[in-house]
């Protein structure tokens, strides 16, 4: 029963980093796409201020939980001269089992995609 | 003849330290054998199989992720009306081929999951959101947790996701 107990200790603090882990890489990933469908969204307008607003507006969509606590646009660089528009959306994740000096995580994810509202040069 | 002699070297000592005594009571009672039985089945039965149970749920959960995925690629590019199709490519098409795939094989999706699409205008744009329920049944049906999802019970979850439709016209056809 000893031996049972002491595997106990051992296996449930490794179970619930485990699942720590794959909180962290499933918000991972959803900053990731949060990020492209942002750029994307920012990739449909012709100028900055309407880069913004659209990409602004792909972050309004994400719905907040326990998990994410809040996501926000950090930064649109919209570069008619190369055609490309680039964005950096941030994530603010809440472990779901909060480690000494680690319950939070602060992910940030970048996208480039091409402007899409000009006509391409011949 | 000299591991004779060395084996009772060894016990004259072990008598001389006092060690005889506890070696002879364990091996007397049989207390380790007894334990043995009731440790293996508390280790077993609430740590190993619900552990397994957790991956096996995990593992499905990133298939359906995947599925998803591949439906929300798929909705964004065509219209409308074939996106809210019943019998169409979204709705039906990919998560037949999904099935038989290693991905759709080895997640333990027990029905068939149940997709909605929906388009939301915003901002000039049109979102396409694909929401998909999947019931996932545990690996290993555990009978001590008889309603605990993922463990003792189908663990039920929805995954939606969004995307950005590809040509704006194909929200009105």
């Amino acid at each position: 029963m000893i031996e049972t107990m002491t595997a106990f200790l051992i296996l449930i603090p490794v179970g619930l980093a485990a699942f720590n882990l794959f909180v962290l890489v499933s918000t991972t990933q959803i900053n990731e796409q949060l990020a492209e469908t942002a750029s994307r969204a920012a990739a449909t307008k012709g100028d900055q201020q309407g880069a913004l607003n659209a990409a602004q507006d792909a972050v309004d969509h994400v719905a907040t939980s326990n998990v994410i606590q809040s996501a926000a646009l950090e930064q649109v660089n919209f570069d008619p001269v190369a055609g490309f528009v680039n964005v950096t959306t941030t994530m603010v994740v809440k472990l779901p089992v909060p480690l000494p000096y680690f319950s939070e995580a602060n992910c940030r994810a970048n996208s480039i995609q091409p402007i899409v509202s000009t006509p391409a040069p011949r | 003849m000299s591991f004779v002699r060395d084996y009772i070297k060894r016990e004259r000592s072990c008598v001389a330290s006092g060690c005889a005594g506890v070696r002879r009571r364990r091996s007397r009672t049989g207390a380790a054998i007894a334990e043995f039985g009731p440790a293996l089945f508390i280790l077993f039965f609430f740590a190993l199989f619900p552990a397994v149970d957790l991956i096996g749920v995990g593992l499905s959960y990133c298939s359906c992720m995947s599925l998803v995925d591949l439906q929300l690629r798929e909705a964004c590019k065509i219209p409308r009306t074939q996106a809210l199709d019943p019998k169409g490519s979204v709705q039906m098409g990919i998560p037949n081929a999904w099935r038989p795939t290693v991905m759709g094989g080895a997640s333990s999706v027990g029905d068939y999951p149940v997709t909605q699409v929906e388009y939301n205008p915003s901002m000039g744009n049109i979102y396409v959101t694909v929401t998909t329920t999947f019931y996932i049944h545990p690996l290993l049906q555990i009978p001590f947790f008889p309603n605990v999802p993922a463990i003792g019970a189908p663990f039920v979850t929805t995954i939606a996701k969004s995307r950005i439709l590809e040509n704006p016209a194909f929200a009105a056809q």
